[in-house]
């Protein structure tokens, strides 16, 4: 069975290194053991590397917030028709812990890339419907880096926008760790069983 | 050789060794640890900004140079960022008998917003508005809140991430150590 898993672990981090864009791997990953906590819409991953915390947010909370920020109503409307998922990655390594989107992917169980709406998209889509610019600046704060090199014990986070599904997927996310981004050690997590909290564009009659 | 002589020798020898035990001792000082949080930057010059607060006045960085200065971006929406405010205006008024200089830049929300939201805190600050969010956006903060340094020369020297108790010790020490520092030394 142990052999089962290692080899499993092995063939999914070789098969997902192979799709990664432009990212030299010298050593494959380490599939990351993790505790993993669930409770409604929340999942808390903890294991040696890091703690990550997803929050799936309702339609009805992202609207709260960004009218409570005077956000107009056309950015409201297009905002909830996406899948918003709070995330809070904590770094616990003594190393820094390099994170970067682009090794994000989301995967239906059917094989479908669930698509994640990116920065650039927003800016672009922002601009196209003339949005001031205040508005387009919190937004982006409230979005989570594209990318960044987590110190030690630090704590980053933000939203990360999906295109909305009422399947559950699963995130297959690559980090680094170590001082060095170039010489870095890869590690992989795969985490099963996430949804999105029902958005506008999904929500079905009588679904929560 | 005399027992004069002798002795002077020997109080000459322990006056030397004294003097070189100090000097030891004196570089093997332990240098102070950085408080959590704090991240040493690779100095380089700090962006001008100028922004009006919720008078409507003025103020720009430059006109700071030859101090250390302490900006501070938040915004109200931000959890950490309302639970450090406290704490910074408690930090304030330790500091204010020092030459360090204090801007906090609020991003992208308007004066009422920011105006309701000390109100609703108790909180007797006074920031700056950036109302557009471009200033923030061109100092690339790693997120909100954050604190950066700037040295009396106008380079960016610290940054120091997530909420943090600023009116306690090991912070309060940090900010001392600096602006009892000159700009070319790093504390």
């Amino acid at each position: 069975m142990k052999t089962l898993l290692v080899s499993t672990a092995f063939i999914l981090s070789a098969a997902y290194v192979d799709r990664l864009p432009a990212v030299k791997q010298k050593a494959a990953p380490v599939m990351i053991k993790s505790q993993i906590t669930r409770d409604g819409t929340r999942i808390l991953v903890d294991n040696r590397y890091f703690k990550l915390r997803l929050i799936a947010r309702t339609p009805e909370q992202i609207a709260a917030f960004y009218y409570a920020r005077g956000f107009p109503q056309a950015m409201i409307e297009r905002i909830t028709k996406t899948c918003f998922i709070t995330t809070g990655i904590t770094n616990k390594t003594k190393d820094i812990l390099w994170m970067d989107l682009a090794h994000w992917k989301f995967t239906t169980a059917d094989n479908r890339q669930v698509r994640r709406f990116s920065r650039r998209y927003w800016f672009a889509l922002w601009k196209k419907m003339k949005v001031p610019l205040r508005f387009q600046s919190t937004f982006r704060w409230t979005l989570i880096p594209r990318s960044l090199d987590y110190r030690p014990q630090e704590r980053e986070g933000g939203n990360i926008t999906l295109e909305p599904t009422t399947q559950s997927f699963t995130l297959t996310a690559l980090f680094h760790v170590g001082q060095d981004q170039r010489t870095a050690r890869p590690v992989l997590l795969h985490l099963p069983g996430i949804r999105c909290a029902g958005t506008t564009a999904t929500k079905q009659k009588g679904s929560k | 050789m005399s027992p004069t002589h002798v002795l002077a020798r020997i109080l000459l020898s322990l006056q030397l060794l004294a003097v070189l035990t100090t000097a030891h001792a004196k570089e093997a000082a332990p240098v102070p640890a950085l408080p959590k949080g704090v991240l040493v930057l690779t100095p380089s010059p700090a962006p001008d900004f100028n922004l009006k607060n919720l008078d409507g006045k003025s103020f720009s960085l430059k006109a700071n140079r030859g101090h250390w200065v302490f900006v501070h971006f938040w915004a109200s929406w931000c959890g950490p960022c309302r639970k450090e405010l406290p704490a910074i205006q408690k930090m304030i008024k330790a500091m204010r008998n020092t030459s360090l200089k204090i801007m906090l830049v609020n991003t992208a929300e308007t004066e009422d917003t920011v105006f309701n939201f000390f109100g609703k805190l108790e909180l007797e600050l006074d920031t700056l508005l950036d109302q557009d969010g471009q200033v923030t956006e061109q100092w690339k903060p790693r997120g909100l809140p954050v604190t950066v340094m700037v040295d009396p020369k106008g380079y960016k020297r610290y940054m120091i991430i997530g909420g943090r108790p600023w009116d306690s010790k090991p912070y309060l020490d940090f900010l001392h150590r600096l602006i009892d520092t000159k700009a070319k030394q790093t504390p």
